[in-house]
């Protein structure tokens, strides 16, 4: 074996309490950290309560082969929050309980393990210890999503004690439910067939996980020494628990027959149904002992019968697998990094070529403001041109163009330039200039409008060049004013 | 033809082996150096020393798998765990997830030496054999009465199945994708690394993604893989018998005998 020192022990019996403590940190830790939800006002569920009951809920739910699904879980968990806080919305609800949820399974870290710290005495010195526990375990289910499972940490909590031999609890538990019934105490008979309920889930969890190592090899297991004792043991327990059973259902049938008073039926019939669920529980398990012997055989023929080794090969499962799993992490990981390293192919490394470099590092970082910085939508305002000129300027160039005929610019600028009226000379030497290139035709009374230039040198202030003459001529025909 | 002309064929080669996802049978010119390999002595001879140049050792040149290679201590060319699994706390899962996948894919000593075999692995079998020795390993444990903690400030000394025990094999996510951090995801991480280097095949998705082995991945666990972590364990003072039985079994199972026969 890995461990060469003598297994540490506990000498003061502190570390099995403190860790039976530890256990219900987790749930009570909900309570605590419920007011420091800010942005939430969950001061009114009584978290405790509702964390219970998840992990009761996964607890009857788990059978011998699957586990139990989130949303089952959330919706008995949704089902007490609203017994709590009937005022608030089923949103909120599903929010307390997912949350807890997500708390029980310890969502965040990346073991989702919970921990806690204990001392031993080691050869007379105190060493600090980690523990390390679940209450809900993550299991794959047969469609490959997620169940849940609860950890034996997490039902031992229910049923309030942990490392204790769990047939013998269960014994008790039937005893003391028996012991109620004759007395015909039923109000606390209830609870005590629930923890016989719980007892009985626990036990099938410890016979499932003992006969799991069978299944995966035989030859680690020896079939007188251990699975035959456990099949005989198991299978004398769970007869007892029926018959004890039976006889408390009995008794129980009775009492709801003879019965005066008003509340014992009902509690009686409640009694009834959680002592059958007990009873198909151990029915179930009863049918996987019965099949141990069947099924270790067929395992030992497909694992067992099997043509020895023809030549001295690495048994991979047995002789790698096996004794590394027992190492610590500090020393089984180097050889697994070496046994990984070894089983893929040589990789090539990316080589640096000088200028490569060099060129690498000289060059800038991009300015990186696409994706980083936030976009400023731009607001664009209703900006219109400012018109040069203005309507009065236009109808004045208008009203001058109108009467001209054989004028010349120079009148016409001098007419312009009226006091009052600034800048309509610009105007006009601008229409001017444009019946200078494209004649204006009047359709209405069948005359074109004209600049001509006839090497009259303009003579004013502010424009130069020719002095055009504005001239209003006929139109015989469209394409003649046009020549 | 000139010695140039041969060196620039065993370096032509040796670039082939790098290329782990080609097989000679997909390029001709890779499949004519094999050939030459297997019948000319001397190319054999430079190629050998071509790759002891670059710290490699030349494992073996197969019929079907081409070149591969192996790695020294020394070599810059190892592929590590920490190349293709970049959160710390993720790789003891993985560099556990590439034994397991080999150790389910050759489950019996004899098909890694039977050159017909084909290892057909899914991810949640793998996942599902390592879970099983730990909670064998669990039980023993639980029944010797040994303490589970872990001394307080010195992480690494918990036992590896531990430490595969605690995360969880799979977490729900908002979509049904799986949850980065769960043993699923880790594992199958390691698993389309090994096919994107030729070492496995993807052969459908079914229990979490399925894949075969390839000639490659057979060759390489078998003469190095397998091999290098029995002398290390040997190392560390665990021994376990040929015939696949712990030590620590109880001593009235006796071997049978002359299981030694092989080369």
């Amino acid at each position: 074996m890995s461990e060469a020192h003598r297994p540490s022990r506990d000498t003061l019996g502190l570390a099995t309490r403190v860790k039976a403590l530890a256990v219900a940190d987790p749930v009570l830790d909900l309570e605590r950290r419920k007011p420091l939800l800010t942005s939430r006002d969950w001061g009114g569920y009584q978290m405790e309560e509702l964390a219970l009951t998840a992990i009761d809920t996964v607890t009857l739910k788990m059978d011998f082969e699957d586990g139990a699904r989130h949303e089952d879980v959330v919706t008995a968990v949704i089902r007490v929050a609203e017994l709590q806080m009937p005022a608030r919305g089923l949103d909120e609800h599903t929010d307390v309980a997912r949350w807890i949820l997500d708390s029980l399974v310890n969502v965040g870290t990346v073991d989702r393990d919970f921990s806690h710290m204990y001392g031993l005495v080691l050869d007379g010195t105190y060493v600090s210890h980690e523990f390390s526990f679940k209450l809900l375990r993550e299991v794959v289910g047969p469609d490959g999503r997620p169940r849940l499972r609860a950890s034996n940490e997490a039902i031992a909590m229910l049923v309030g004690a942990v490392d204790i031999d769990i047939a013998s609890e269960q014994v008790a538990a039937d005893a003391k439910l028996e012991a109620l019934v004759r007395r015909g105490r039923l109000a606390d008979a209830h609870r005590a067939a629930e923890m016989a309920l719980r007892r009985t889930v626990q036990y099938a969890e410890y016979i499932r996980t003992r006969l799991e190592g069978m299944r995966r090899d035989v030859r680690s297991v020896d079939w007188v020494r251990d699975v035959r004792r456990i099949q005989t043991e198991a299978l004398e327990h769970i007869e007892d628990r029926i018959n004890a059973e039976s006889v408390i259902k009995d008794n129980l049938v009775r009492m709801m027959d003879n019965s005066t008073e008003e509340a014992t039926p009902a509690q009686a019939a409640e009694l009834i149904a959680i002592l059958e669920k007990c009873l198909r529980r151990h029915a179930t398990l009863q049918a996987n002992l019965q099949e141990v012997g069947e099924k270790f055989r067929a395992e030992q023929e497909r694992q067992i019968f099997v043509p020895p080794p023809s030549r001295s090969y690495v048994d991979l499962a047995h002789q790698l697998l096996d004794p590394v799993l027992e190492l610590s992490l500090r020393q089984a990981f180097p050889l697994l990094e070496g046994f990984a390293g070894a089983a893929t192919p040589p990789r090539r490394p990316a080589v640096v070529y000088l200028p490569d470099l060099i060129t690498g590092l000289m060059t800038l970082p991009d300015e990186q403001d696409s994706e980083d910085g936030l976009i400023i939508e731009p607001e664009f305002g209703g900006a219109e041109d400012a018109p040069v000129f203005s309507d009065d300027q236009y109808t004045a160039v208008e009203s001058l163009l109108a009467r001209a005929d054989g004028i010349r610019l120079s009148a016409l600028l001098k007419a312009a330039r009226r006091p009052g009226s600034c800048n309509t000379d610009h105007l006009l030497a601008l229409q001017v200039l444009g019946l200078f290139g494209a004649p204006r035709h009047d359709a209405e009374h069948r005359t074109t409008l004209a600049a001509l230039a006839d090497n009259e040198e303009l003579d004013d202030e502010v424009f130069a060049g020719n002095d055009l003459l504005v001239v209003r001529s006929p139109i015989v025909n469209g394409l003649e004013g046009e020549a | 033809m000139s010695d140039f002309e041969d060196l620039a064929a065993a370096c032509r080669l040796l670039a082939f082996g790098f290329q782990s996802g080609l097989t000679h049978r997909r390029n001709a010119e890779y499949a004519t150096l094999v050939g030459r390999y297997r019948v000319d002595a001397a190319f054999a001879r430079l190629l050998h020393a071509a790759a002891r140049g670059f710290d490699l050792t030349v494992i073996a040149v197969d019929p079907r798998a081409g070149l591969v290679f192996g790695t020294t201590p020394e070599t810059q060319f190892a592929a590590s765990v920490a190349d293709h699994i970049k959160q710390v706390a993720d790789r003891p899962i993985a560099a556990l997830a590439h034994l397991a996948i080999a150790a389910l894919a050759y489950y019996r000593p004899e098909d890694l030496d039977d050159e017909a075999h084909v290892g057909r692995v899914t991810i949640r079998h793998v996942d599902e054999m390592v879970d099983q020795a730990a909670k064998e390993l669990e039980h023993r444990a639980a029944e010797t009465g040994e303490d589970d903690g872990v001394p307080a400030g010195q992480p690494d000394l918990v036992q590896l199945w531990r430490y595969h025990q605690r995360r969880n094999p799979v977490a729900p996510t908002g979509d049904a994708r799986a949850h980065p951090k769960s043993r699923h995801a880790i594992t199958k991480r390691v698993a389309e690394y090994l096919a994107d280097n030729g070492m496995l095949r993807r052969a459908g998705n079914e229990n979490g993604g399925t894949y075969t082995t390839t000639a490659r991945y057979q060759i390489q666990v078998r003469e190095l893989a397998g091999q290098q972590m029995l002398g290390e364990l040997a190392a560390l003072g665990i021994a376990v018998g040929l015939d696949g039985k712990p030590t620590y079994n109880s001593p009235g199972d006796e071997p049978p005998a002359s299981t030694e026969s092989g080369s």
